[in-house]
């Protein structure tokens, strides 16, 4: 640590910081134009002026850019500090007399407008101080490049760059909100919100996340989702060889910093939602292709995604990053989703590792774990209607029906080990160790999909939510709330892929209130409509239980249709069961009180089925009587009534012969 | 007596500091908050938070993730 003094007031700050960041610590307000704590320092304005001596020697240096090596004193207001400052806003003045942020200024340091009159005089109140900071937030920051300086001497101005008529601005208004003029003004919001500056004011909060602590949280900005790979990994939570095991020795050969360092193009934004600064998806650009109908070609490839890694990777034993990037591109160029190709490869792999199927089953494809070229000829054959891939692109569930059929397969171990809920294929989590997670991907109205709730963390590794009735309730709010994002049209991720820096002090942090108000201030500026973050969840309660209800019209929606295969909740095979054997012992001596030493593996492994299979009926009956539905899973009479759905024509009639009497 | 995290007991030994503490339990997620017998450890003071016996280790991971 150094030791600086500041206007007599003495503090120590680490090496690095600028004098404006000490100066905060210690409450001194230094003025600033052209400075943005998420922007590298440009000092192009010079009002933060002040004097710093160092070994006896003084001298002007503006406090936004200069950091303290040394030990130093400083002042803002000495004569020479104060004769810098005035003289560069007196200068300012004369030639923009009517900017309010000079004017403020002005009044704070008691200085004139002085009598010269500067040759390029504008008496716009709104006149453009040339700062800089609108090129610098939209260039360097958000990585769009739409502006930029022309012009020389007292003709310098800021203005659209455009490439063949064409601008690269995408509309975000980051630059609006960062003018300290008012300079720049969003003439057009096309969805003509009822308060587009409060929006913005939402939006930059997200922005400026983005562009401060993302590189120390997530890093989403430079490897996006991939990030994932290696921390799943680590928890045991990475999908390998079809969900049997949660971690892998080669895990490190998909890990990010791989796709960073030698596949991903850095510092472009991507166009994935118009002006979303967060930019996680990533691409491989001129990637030549090894196999299919475009091989030899140079591509841009549209991820690989951690759901994308780990489906096509880590759960077929397939740690070769091209065979992955070569697999997300036809996925994507056949309209063949990764997580469900990944899923149902890694549920045939194994049925081969099993004798269920064979070489000449699947027509000489060698369908080993670890096999990705097979895998790849696999997703071409599916993709062309011919051989094996007739058979595999029906899905999980219907290769269950024809594995037990046709090759007399049975049918109780492939309902163990096919890891699909509702007829959709898992998305790529270890859920055996979070019951809360397993309910996550069960109870979820579209099938097996964490997208509803993720809630492995809270339950498994920091043990929040212990009771069947805390993972209750974790599975109400959290599903409630994502849902919102869907009905909104608004993606998940800057809701927690980022996070204030003070969100561990926030009461309940997990949930990100200052995020969650951010949106309640999102919707009340779109829609002129007041709200809190209790009406955001009941607005999803609402279309949850109508849509509930829909899949109970369509046949579904009842507690057997939540049911999972054994796989996602303990371990199916012996070999399952050994890799982790401590684990699962201690939870029969501990939960059960069992003498594990004196039982055989099929006795430990049965008595930790029923254990576990139980646990999953219990958490069903707490979650249905937590949102209000019936044992059986369907909302109550009561509950339509609650959420005023029930007078949607003919969903009370539908619904009545469910209810309990 | 050992020390607890997220009331597991896990092995102490003399000198263990938090970030080593970190590591041996593969807490790599970036995202967390720790609390020693309910006091919050800032991030950068990891490496140099001795834990001593009988300490009961919160560490709260943010949800992240999908
Ligand atoms: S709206 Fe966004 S993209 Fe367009 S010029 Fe401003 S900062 Fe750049
Ligand atoms: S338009 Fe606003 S932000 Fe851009 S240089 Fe001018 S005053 Fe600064
Ligand atoms: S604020 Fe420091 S130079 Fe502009």
């Amino acid at each position: 640590m150094i030791p600086v003094v500041i206007d007599g007031q003495s503090t120590e700050i680490a090496p690095g910081a600028t004098i404006l960041e000490a100066a905060r610590s210690l409450g001194i307000e230094i003025p600033t134009l052209c400075h943005e704590d998420s922007l590298e320092p440009a000092g192009t304005c010079r009002i933060c002026s002040v004097e710093i001596t160092v070994d006896g020697r003084s001298r002007i240096v503006p406090a936004c850019k200069y950091s303290l090596e040394e030990p130093a004193r400083i002042s803002t207001n000495s004569a020479r500090a104060a004769h810098a400052r005035d003289g560069i806003l007196r200068n300012m003045l004369s030639r923009w007399p009517n900017v309010q942020v000079l004017r403020d200024l002005a009044s704070r340091f008691g200085v004139e407008e002085p009598e010269t009159k500067h040759p390029a005089r504008n008496h716009n109140e709104h006149a453009c101080i040339l700062c800089g900071l609108c090129v610098r937030i939209c260039g360097e920051g958000l990585w769009h490049h739409a502006l930029a300086f022309h012009g020389k001497g007292s003709d310098r101005h800021v203005a659209m760059v455009t490439d063949d008529g064409a601008s690269p601005c995408v509309g975000c208004g980051a630059c609006a909100a960062v003018c300290p003029s008012g300079a720049i003004t969003m003439l057009d919001d096309p969805n003509h919100p009822a308060d587009g500056p409060r929006i913005r004011r939402a939006g930059m909060v997200i922005t400026s996340e983005m562009l401060l602590l993302d590189k120390l949280q997530c890093r989403m900005r430079e490897v996006g989702t991939g990030h994932l790979v290696e921390i799943m990994n680590d928890y045991d939570l990475l999908p390998v060889h079809n969900f049997r095991f949660g971690s892998h020795p080669d895990a490190e050969k998909i890990a990010s910093h791989h796709f960073k360092a030698r596949y991903f193009t850095q510092g472009v934004a991507d166009g994935c939602g118009l002006g979303c600064d967060m930019a996680c998806a990533k691409a491989v650009d001129d990637f030549v292709l090894k196999t299919g109908p475009d091989k030899g070609k140079s591509v841009i490839v549209d991820g690989p995604e951690y759901e994308t890694l780990a489906g096509c990777g880590a759960n077929l034993g397939n740690f070769d990053p091209e065979c992955i990037i070569e697999l997300n591109y036809y996925c994507d160029h056949y309209g063949i989703d990764t997580i469900s190709f990944g899923t149902l490869t890694a549920f045939v792999m194994e049925c081969f590792a099993n004798g269920i199927l064979d070489l000449e089953r699947t027509g000489g494809l060698d369908l080993r774990f670890g096999n990705g070229q097979a895998a790849l000829e696999l997703l071409h054959q599916m993709a062309r209607g011919e051989g094996f891939g007739l058979v595999a692109g029906q899905g999980t569930r219907r290769m269950k029906a024809i594995f037990a059929a046709e090759y007399g397969a049975d049918p109780a171990f492939l309902q163990d080990i096919a890891m699909e809920a509702k007829g959709m294929e898992y998305s790529e989590y270890v859920t055996k160790e979070s019951l809360a997670q397993q309910g996550g991907y069960g109870i979820a109205l579209k099938g097996a999909q964490h997208d509803e709730a993720w809630l492995i963390f809270m339950d498994m590794v920091n043990k929040q939510i212990p009771t069947f009735e805390d993972k209750a309730e974790a599975l109400h709010y959290f599903p409630m709330w994502r849902t919102w994002f869907g009905l909104n049209g608004l993606c998940k991720l800057p809701w927690n892929d980022v996070e204030p820096a003070d969100n561990a002090q926030q009461a309940e942090p997990h949930k990100v209130p200052l995020h969650t108000q951010g949106y309640c201030d999102f919707f009340a500026g779109m829609t002129g409509k007041e709200v809190t973050p209790a009406d955001l969840i009941l607005q999803s309660e609402r279309v949850y239980n109508f849509q509930r209800i829909f899949n109970l019209k369509m046949g579904f929606g009842r507690r057997k249709h939540d049911s999972i295969p054994y796989r996602s909740m303990g371990p199916v095979t012996q070999e399952e069961y050994l890799s982790r054997q401590d684990r699962y012992d201690s939870q029969l001596r501990e939960e059960l009180g069992l003498d594990t030493a004196s039982m055989n593996l099929s006795e430990k492994r049965a008595a930790l089925r029923k254990l576990r299979e139980q646990r999953y009926e219990s958490l069903l009956d707490a979650v249905y009587k937590r949102r209000g539905w019936t044992p059986d899973g369907v909302p109550t009479e009561e509950t339509c009534r609650r959420l005023g759905i029930h007078k949607v024509e003919g969903l009370m009639d539908l619904i009545a012969p469910h209810q309990q009497k | 007596m050992p020390i607890t995290v997220n009331g597991e007991q896990k092995d102490w030994r003399e000198g263990l500091t938090l970030a080593e503490l970190m590591e041996d339990l593969r807490f790599t997620f970036p995202l967390k908050i720790v609390a020693i017998n309910g006091q919050g450890v800032p991030r950068d003071a990891y490496e140099t938070t001795i834990l001593r016996d009988g300490d009961q280790v919160q560490v709260i991971h943010m949800m992240s993730g999908g």
